[in-house]
């Protein structure tokens, strides 16, 4: 009887039962057989005890004692950040079981508990998976080829310390690239390699960009890129709206509450290209073509604005839309342009601040050029107004003691300038309003695949709800025009006039966390090189070559107007400006001497794009690698570090602000070490001990202060990296050196984590509530869902912005050049040789390429990388379900499987990313047949609030390759 | 001598197939000892195969008459499909990651998330299954050994792991095929609804760890708790095929329509329906229509600002208030 089990199995079974025809079909017993009636099945049954005994037996072995249990949550890059316990017995850990122990802010809105997911709740297998790295290696064979020598710990810190230390000789502090990757974004382990970066000046590139999960385009409207609110907000919104985002699949432990809020009667509206897991809850699904998301978002700014449906008094407080803008120029019209004289400004207004400025001169010097003017239909003066980056009245209130300001947001005149010159000047506002008839409903049709009833229902919904809020997700970052699109939603988010409570953008909220700095970072004095991500991987990955490759010169001068070389011209002109010690300041920083990688959890070869691989290893003389696990990347090691994974080591996880609750990781109580496995603070503490051993031994023996003493006259307050203090200070003289010192220094020193300490958030469960000291533009109400700005729209503080206001205007000469200093919607860039566009999303199956290789995750998904392909692509291909396809493109090819749907369109290929080389035949992955370009307008730097740094750099794209599918 | 029901509603219409209560059950029982190839707890997407493959269409249950009804026992070619294995121990020799079995055919949720229909009106749902701990159980009706029983105190059925012979018949005859056969034991297992955690005060673990806070957990007599309310008297939890005649009680809050289908210009179409009601009808019964429009004029209601005692009860605003395990927690 060929029942299913594993293959022994099956045989033992065989073998046991002595037989291998019978029928599968079995013959009911019916009545008149030896069928007992059951009249009522609950009888007692006299037997009950034995199989009892066996359940409860086994789940005793699996609960363990819970004075034992440790706490953890799965700090891979997911942004989830769930409290878990850890079920240990006898020393092995055996499952993980939600804490479910948050408390609840208000009777009324649902509670947090449980978070969690399918990948963490089952990290307890992957720790003990037969991929487990369990000592330190060294690489004997070729890289890659997997011949080891398994070596001490103190020779693996050895080579480490001593190549860090000749990099740091030979070429500076700048050859080395010290880092913790996108697989640790946490507060407590990833500040160990970053503070060891510091220490060094080693480089540290910026994650969120180089994995493309950047929001610049958000930071360009609200000056910052990370904001929005709790998850608890959409209970209680009135609409929420999911656009190029699938909170099903990615933001599975918050989900609830949009369901949830749903019952509560909120509208739900997702939008997407792809028929997803979060579409079938939603009451309206708008399928758009993708990269078509600007030109959406501009044709609902068209109908409000066509239809009257914005609130001026919100525009005229919050936007730069009543700002005057020099016709002849496109210039914003500020103070410096203007006599004050002149008979048509209000001087006298001016006086009055001039007053208050003064008061304040101190702490925010005045600058005429960063002072903004409208027309006061009050008085028909133009006027300056508050709240601009070069103004020290930090308000944006219209009327005050002492002024009271009403903008014409329609003002159109004639003005005569300091320099004599007569200009027309008229309103953003009225700019916005023509450029928008561009991009009408009708007009756009086309390109984006919707309706235009559905715009009218969007506008409608987005101005008349109550509470509505409006949700990005990475995809949209992810194509070429992405920033371009994430200014589009964000400008129109800001012309609905929602913020605060009554809701607005929402991307990822970050707390105010204070205290934190210390574990980092030396108080500035020793800085690290902190790199653009998307820059520095794209160059370290020699990605130009690739671009060459796939793009032809009609889809560059379909995305940008350009050809192919001058767009190249162009980007390597802005890249080289920035480059090296030099650059710094000079736009998007990036040091191209590293050749010495001491990196942990970040497993690079998946992500980074087509011959990445090769330039990488190329350019890496020397390169350590920690994980727990055996990763693609860790196949090419020079050095293997063995780490501990989330349930060995102490941790604390604040950030993002999905929810009000700070985690901790705590080992259950008598764990049996892994292998030889450490934390990566210990690996850290190593190191630096190490480093100061080997330079001060060198210096003995050649009496050479250089061999000390390491100049770095631009990271360095004292010019030097000293290396005899390195194990000191690292250390702070032995208090810092293990992950416990690490979270118990954290939760001692952050006020926002007051009154809790390390036992009080074992006894709740692994975690403590942040007090409200957390918000950062709006106070964390106690029994309330959290969302930004309420202190902008209520107590008129300005935004992080140049004019201090929510910003749809950017007058930078480059912007203006290409049409981009007003909101636009431009097509996206991609190979058009090739029919289908690989979307690449966020992973339901694993957090990026952690436990992509959990064998009980491959068992529920096809045990193979797989494809998703649209019916009718799949016939026109003559594919079916199953088999196994080549997608192509002029860069090369990757094996996988077809998987045929009705939900996607029929021009796209969806496959989720993470998934490693080493997992597809001939070890090439997905990404490695992609090609990117930088972003020009991505790469400008310098204009008012568009400086370099976590709000303004640019992001590595992903949706910008196409394949054709084969048969295999 | 107590005799009670525990029963479990799963409302779907919070369900975001996201498997986290397929792994916490895999944890909690079938990650061991021959139990590999087992899913006490599968979710599936339908319409679709399911888990074992077109279990729909393997027999079992009873007839109109209360006969048993021939059934069919999975195999690993037909229904089950391999747990398969990979070389993780290889990856640090150098070796690509590899699955033992080759180039698989089948599995537990090989149909996730497709479902059927046309882009852009297709349609899908996630459909979550445990045993029904039936009240009138085909597989103890069927085991020639008497090795099926009901617990007197909440009614879980169990596979008497001593008397069973290992005959299978109940495999045959469970229509939802949640019976499984351990050829490690040489006995047939199942799920037992966590029972060992319910006697601690603990939900099921696939309840318990559900993050979409879908299932509702208690005794079918306890008139203040959900399941009855949700079952009785708002009668908008259902179970599924009650055709087969074992009377289930596991019941599910059936998926509302969906948004709307769109027409060749691309216009959503008002009031389509996404799912075809008569799909859901042939898995939850003649009722479905009544709990879907219950359901929808509630929400209707609470829209208009109007309470809903229903709606309160399945958003769940404490989530350990989903649970009446009659029990304090003791663990």
């Amino acid at each position: 009887m060929p029942v299913s089990f594993t293959r022994r199995d099956t045989l033992k079974g065989l073998l046991t039962l002595g037989v291998g025809s019978l029928a599968t079909t079995l013959k009911a017993r019916t009545l008149g057989d030896d069928v007992k009636i059951v009249e009522d099945p609950r009888y007692e049954y006299s037997n009950a005890s034995y199989t009892e005994k066996f359940y409860r037996q086994e789940f005793s072995s699996s609960y363990g004692v819970k004075s034992e249990h440790g706490h953890a949550y799965h700090c891979v890059n997911c942004q989830g950040n769930c409290a878990w316990e850890v079920w240990v017995k006898d020393g092995k850990v055996t499952r993980e079981n939600q804490s479910r122990s948050y408390p609840a802010i208000n009777p009324k809105i649902p509670d947090f508990n449980p978070r969690g997911c399918n990948k963490g709740v089952q990290h307890s297998q992957t720790m003990y998976e037969e991929d487990r790295l369990l000592h330190p290696m060294k690489r004997i064979g070729k890289r890659g080829d997997g011949k080891w020598q398994r070596i001490s710990w103190d020779d693996a810190i050895t080579e480490v310390a001593s190549n860090l230390y000749q990099t740091m000789r030979r070429v500076g502090p700048a050859g080395n690239y010290i880092h913790i990757g996108a697989g640790m974004i946490t507060e407590g382990r990833a500040a160990s390699f970053k503070r060891l970066g510091t220490l060094l000046g080693a480089v540290r590139p910026y994650i969120a960009s180089y994995v493309g999960d950047m929001f610049p385009g958000v930071s360009l409207v609200y000056g910052e890129g990370n904001i929005g609110c709790t998850s608890d907000f959409f209970y209680q919104s009135n609409l929420n709206i999911f656009w190029g985002t699938n909170p099903n699949t990615t933001r599975i432990p918050d989900a609830h509450f949009i369901w949830e809020g749903k019952y509560n009667g909120a509208k739900t509206i997702v939008i997407t290209p792809e028929y997803n897991s979060s579409c079938i809850h939603a009451d309206l699904w708008i399928p758009i073509k993708p990269g078509s998301d600007a030109y959406l978002a501009l044709s609902v700014m068209d109908e409000i604005v066509e239809r009257k449906l914005y609130n001026p008094k919100f525009i005229k407080e919050f936007t730069d839309l009543p700002l005057l803008v020099r016709k002849d120029s496109n210039a914003l019209l500020t103070l410096a342009d203007i006599d004050p004289k002149n008979a048509l400004f209000d001087d006298k207004l001016l006086e009055h601040f001039s007053e208050l400025m003064e008061e304040e001169a101190e702490h925010h010097p005045v600058n005429p050029s960063e002072i903004f003017l409208a027309l006061n239909k009050s008085n028909g003066k133009v006027t300056i107004m508050s709240g601009s980056r070069g103004m020290p009245v930090e308000t944006l209130r219209l009327v005050d003691s002492g002024w009271k300001i009403d903008p014409d947001l329609d003002a159109d005149l004639k003005l005569t300038l300091k320099d004599g010159k007569e200009v027309e000047v008229t309103t953003s506002f009225n700019l916005l309003k023509q450029q928008l008839t561009q991009f009408s409903a009708k007009r756009v049709e086309g390109i984006t695949g919707v309706n235009p009833s559905l715009v009218k229902e969007l506008a409608q919904d987005m101005i008349y709800s109550k509470v509505a809020m409006t949700t990005i997700g990475f995809s949209l970052g992810k194509y070429f025009n992405g920033m371009l699109t994430q200014r589009a939603i964000s400008s129109l988010v800001a012309l609905t006039g929602k913020m605060g409570d009554l809701g607005g953008l929402n991307t990822e909220n970050e707390w105010s966390i204070e205290g934190l700095g210390t574990l980092s970072s030396f108080a500035g004095k020793y800085r690290h090189r902190f790199a653009s991500g998307a820059v520095s991987e794209f160059m370290l990955g020699e990605s130009m070559d690739d671009y060459q490759e796939l793009f032809s010169d009609s889809d560059l001068e379909r995305a940008t107007g350009m050809d192919k070389d001058d767009y190249q011209q162009k980007v390597e002109a802005l890249v080289a400006k920035a480059k090296g010690d030099q650059g710094v300041g000079e736009g998007k920083s990036y040091w191209e001497e590293v050749e010495t990688f001491v990196m942990a959890a970040d497993a690079r070869f998946r992500r980074n794009k087509g011959s990445y691989k090769e330039a990488f290893l190329n350019r890496a003389k020397f390169f350590a690698y920690a994980d727990f696990r055996v990763s693609d990347l860790a196949q090419y090691a020079d050095i293997l570090l063995p780490a501990k994974s989330h349930y060995e080591v102490w941790d604390i996880r604040v950030n993002p602000g999905y929810h009000r609750y700070a985690n901790l990781a705590h080992p259950p109580k008598g764990l049996n070490q892994v292998g030889e496995a450490k934390s990566e603070w210990e690996m850290a503490t190593l190191i630096a001990k190490k480093i100061t051993q080997l330079a001060k031994e060198q210096y003995k023996k050649s009496g050479d202060k250089r061999d000390l003493h390491i100049a770095d006259p631009t990271h360095s307050d004292t010019g030097f990296r000293e290396l005899e203090l390195v194990a000191d200070l690292f250390t702070i003289k032995g208090e810092l050196e293990s992950d416990r010192d690490a979270v118990e220094m954290a939760v001692s020193n952050v006020k926002q984590f007051r009154p809790h300490n390390v036992k009080s958030m074992i006894k709740q469960g692994g975690h403590l509530q942040l007090n409200d000291k957390a918000g950062k533009s709006s106070p964390l109400g106690r029994d309330r869902p959290y969302n930004t700005f309420e202190n902008n729209l209520y107590l008129h503080q300005p935004m992080e912005t140049l004019t201090g206001r929510l910003t749809f205007y950017v007058d930078d000469p480059e912007w203006i050049k290409v049409g981009a200093h007003l909101p636009i919607a431009v097509p996206e860039l991609r190979a058009e040789k090739f029919p289908l566009l690989l979307m690449t999303p966020h992973a339901k199956w694993s957090i990026h390429s952690t436990y992509k290789t959990s064998t009980t995750l491959q068992r529920l998904q096809r045990g193979v990388p797989y494809a998703m392909i649209g019916v009718g692509c799949a016939s026109r291909a003559g594919v079916k379900d199953g088999e196994m396809i080549k997608l192509v493109n002029s860069i090369g090819s990757v094996e996988v499987m077809a998987k045929v749907t009705p939900n996607i369109p029929n021009t796209v290929v969806l496959m989720e990313h993470g998934w490693e080389p080493y997992m597809f035949k001939g070890g090439v992955g997905q990404n490695q047949i992609m090609a990117d370009m930088l972003n020009l307008l991505e790469l400008s730097d310098g204009w008012g609030h568009l400086k370099f740094g976590v709000n303004w750099d640019g992001n590595q794209h992903a949706y910008t390759t196409t394949v054709k599918i084969e048969k295999v | 001598m107590s005799k009670r029901q525990l029963a479990m509603v799963m409302d779907l219409n919070k369900c975001i197939g996201c498997q986290t209560c397929t792994v916490a059950c895999k944890t909690q029982w079938t990650n061991r000892n021959g139990r590999d190839y087992m899913y006490w707890n599968n979710v599936e997407s339908r319409p679709g195969a399911g888990y074992p493959n077109k279990w729909e269409e393997f027999g079992g249950g009873f007839d109109q008459q209360g006969n048993l009804r021939d059934g069919e026992i999975p195999t690993r070619s037909k229904g089950y499909g391999d747990p398969w294995d990979f070389n993780h121990e290889e990856l640090l020799h150098g070796d690509d990651f590899k699955n033992k079995s080759g180039v698989p055919a089948v599995g537990p949720n090989w149909d996730e998330e497709v479902g059927e229909g046309q882009f852009p009106n297709s349609n899908f749902f996630y459909l979550p299954r445990i045993c029904n701990h039936c009240a009138n159980p085909a597989c103890l009706a069927a085991c020639p050994s008497g090795a099926i029983f009901k617990r007197d105190q909440d009614g879980v059925v169990l596979v008497d792991l001593d008397r069973c012979k290992g005959q299978r018949l109940c495999i045959a005859s469970c229509p939802y095929k949640k019976v499984y056969f351990n050829t490690k034991l040489f006995k047939a297992e199942k799920c037992i609804l966590c029972f060992p955690r319910i006697e601690k005060g603990l939900a099921p673990a696939c309840a318990d760890q559900c993050v979409g806070r879908i299932r509702f957990v208690g005794y079918l007599d306890d008139k203040e708790g959900q399941v009855y309310k949700l079952v009785h008297k708002y009668k908008v939890a259902l179970p599924l095929h009650a055709d087969y005649g074992t009377v289930p009680n596991i019941y599910y809050v059936p998926p509302l329509k969906g948004p709307p289908k769109f027409d060749g210009d691309g216009k959503p179409i008002e009031g389509s329906e996404r799912i075809p009601l008569s799909y859901l009808e042939s898995l939850f019964g003649p009722d479905t229509k009544a709990a879907l429009k219950r359901l929808e004029s509630e929400i209707e209601q609470r829209k208009q600002g109007k309470g809903s005692e229903l709606l309160d009860m399945l958003i769940a605003f404490k989530r350990d208030d989903m649970f009446r395990l009659g029990k304090e927690r003791e663990i």
